[in-house]
């Protein structure tokens, strides 16, 4: 099926509301058939900046470009955009047909061209035979899959993506996400996506953009944002929830393996990078990636014992709450068994420490 | 006894145990407004001895200058009541997302209704009489010989109820305009509809429950019209509205059963009137029932 697609749109925003500066010169380029997520906690700018780019927000600073062209001078209706909200938004007075065709007839197509398009576009959302419906009338799946559907029809050249699974229930999350991720390799429709679910971000996008408070954290790909966060905030909101600043004690002769230590706590690393003694280091593990060990402790310099303070089962694993015996609170996933009050041994495996770069 | 109790609070005892809640405000109901009704009902239909029993009915339907009062208070009610909810509309629309010093905006838009309609009526004549502000001003500027006559007349009527009556409708209708999703007409620009087409396809028919509403409320009030028709209207004549027809059959001839009958079919019209607005907005937006208006 061939349909309208860009080389490229530049973004780069400034956006205030009163005194409050919501997005601080927010720079990010957005290659044609790519696909982009805005990830960050509820009120960090993300759906703001999405606004921008559809023309219900206008710019305080900035501009927007698509190949090269002017876009947030342009009215939003003539951007030539698709947008799924949050709410679905469909027009409740409209049924699923009118809903759908009602950008087609504002672009005056004629009626047998309409008619093919709602087919095409309710077939591509698994819907056909809903024409009649109303919205009222609909699972809220299903209505998300209309409003998918009316903002596909018109072929918009970008789709944007407000939180569209956040109204839906885990399961019908699972499956919808996994249609958008369909469509958008069938369609090759460069598409902006908002989320605060990080597994969303990951499991959909080419390249995820980490936002806080207005400001770019990290852009890059899934495993790249992931695996190698560079900074703390990023580390955190990507489920690195054990932080720990470590100072440097000694260094072996090789140069490379560092001995930390900070209350009693060391770890041995070598994927430092030129380290030196008597810098601070902050760290993190994420708590699946911690090991619960029982006895013939290979590496005694990456362990550390404590007792369980907290466990909730979680079916196939449990998230366990640890005090070590330094008072460092540590959590841990795991499948073993333990319970309340028991005495336990973590270890930290030195291939799954993060390092948190300052900034 | 306790036992009894939560037997009868079980589901299945479910309408008794509403009846009895019920209950306060079914005997309110009835005092206050069946028995009144049904007592001026059977009034109406107690002639005087010896007359048919709908003679109240007819002798006030029979009477070409007591039947106008009909005709007088239509033609007062619908055009004011169109003129209440087209003014109120677009205004309500435009400050739906708020707009600037909406605070004040508001305060000075509803403060005719803590009023009261003398007040109201006492402001027009100052401001709109013969010798007020406006038509001083006109004459000053040499824009008219004599004063306009915009009191004591249909005109002064309508310009008084519409004071009356158009914050009641407007606060109404912000009220619902603004409870609609606001992602619903974003939806709408992004397809590519400019804010007219937004206006004219998407929201104007998610309002029409809420016009609907607006508009047979301001009807109603605006059909039962008393003290605006007589102190900024010409109440003798151009102005005597149904309402006035009743009082003087009442309290001036003292006869209950006529001034009954007067209400009875005052009553009535209203109730052709709101059959008929109800019946047009059917009409007109058919799905709108069907879906649901707030997000």
């Amino acid at each position: 099926m061939e349909r309208p697609t860009i080389g490229s749109i530049e973004i780069q925003i400034t956006k205030r509301f009163g005194r409050k500066t919501v997005l601080d010169n927010f720079t990010l380029e957005v290659k044609g058939r790519e696909f982009v997520t805005l990830l960050g906690p509820s009120g960090c700018g993300k759906t703001t900046a999405l606004n921008c780019v559809a023309g219900l927000v206008p710019l305080s600073e900035g501009k927007i470009l698509i190949d090269g062209d002017r876009l947030d001078t342009t009215p939003p209706e003539k951007r030539g955009i698709g947008m799924v909200f949050q709410n679905y938004a469909l027009f409740p007075h409209m049924t699923v047909f009118k809903n759908i065709s009602f950008g087609l007839e504002l672009q005056k197509r004629p009626g047998d061209e309409i008619k093919s398009r709602v087919e095409e576009v309710l077939s591509l959302v698994r819907l056909q035979g809903f024409e009649d419906r109303f919205p009222g009338q609909l699972s809220g799946g299903q209505q998300q899959r209309v409003a998918i559907a009316r903002a596909l029809a018109p072929r918009p050249k970008l789709l944007l993506l407000d939180e569209p699974l956040s109204n839906l229930d885990a399961k019908l999350r699972l499956d919808m996400r996994a249609e958008i991720k369909n469509l958008h390799r069938e369609l090759g429709l460069t598409s902006i996506y908002v989320t605060h679910d990080q597994t969303e971000a990951l499991s959909l996008s080419d390249r995820i953009v980490v936002i806080n408070e207005g400001v770019i954290q990290q852009v890059g790909a899934p495993k790249e944002i992931y695996e190698s966060p560079s900074n703390l905030f990023v580390a955190d909101f990507m489920g690195c929830e054990n932080f720990f600043t470590l100072r440097v004690k000694a260094i072996e002769s090789d140069g490379k393996t560092a001995l930390l230590e900070q209350d009693g706590f060391q770890l041995k690393l070598s994927n430092i990078p030129q380290p030196k003694i008597g810098d601070d280091i902050t760290l993190t593990i994420r708590p699946d990636d911690i090991q619960i060990v029982h006895s013939a402790i290979k590496d005694p310099s990456n362990t550390a014992s404590g007792t369980v303070s907290v466990v909730q089962y979680l079916g196939k694993e449990n998230d366990i709450e640890v005090f070590l015996d330094n008072k460092r609170k540590i959590r841990v996933k795991s499948p073993e068994r333990v319970e309340r009050e028991d005495r336990i041994t973590l270890y930290f495996n030195p291939e799954k420490i993060i390092l948190v770069p300052k900034g | 006894m306790l036992r009894s109790l939560y037997f009868k609070l079980n589901f299945q005892y479910l309408d008794r145990t509403a009846f009895f809640f019920l209950l306060p405000s079914l005997l309110y109901l009835i005092l206050f407004f069946i028995y009144p009704f049904i007592y001026g009902l059977v009034l109406s239909l107690t002639p005087e001895q010896g007359k048919p029993i709908y003679d109240n009915f007819h002798i006030f339907l029979a009477d070409d200058w007591q039947r106008s009062t009909i005709w007088k208070t239509t033609r007062l009610a619908i055009p004011i009541t169109l003129l209440v909810v087209v003014v109120s509309i677009p205004l309500a629309y435009t400050m739906r997302r708020g707009i600037k010093f909406e605070r004040i905006v508001t305060t000075f838009l509803i403060l005719p209704i803590s009023l009261g309609t003398v007040l109201i009526a006492e402001g027009v004549l100052g401001f709109l009489g013969g010798n007020g502000w406006f038509n001083q001003f006109l004459i000053k500027i040499g824009l008219m010989k004599e004063p306009l006559r915009l009191t004591y007349n249909y005109i002064g009527v309508v310009i008084g109820l519409f004071m009356k009556n158009f914050p009641f409708c407007f606060l109404m209708l912000l009220g619902y305009v603004s409870g609609i999703n606001p992602e619903i007409e974003n939806s709408a620009r992004i397809l590519g509809a400019r804010p007219m087409q937004v206006f004219w396809r998407i929201m104007l028919p998610l309002m029409a429950p809420g016009i609907t509403i607006a508009f047979c409320l301001v009807f109603v009030m605006d059909f039962a019209v008393f003290p605006t028709a007589i102190l900024l209207g010409q109440p003798a004549n151009e102005t005597r509205t149904i309402a006035i027809a009743a009082y003087q059959m009442a309290f001036e001839h003292y006869d209950m059963p006529k001034a009954s009958a007067i209400a009875i079919i005052m009553a009535m019209t209203q109730m052709i009137g709101l059959v008929i607005i109800l019946a047009l907005r059917r009409r007109l937006y058919r799905g709108t029932s069907l879906g649901i208006t707030k997000g």
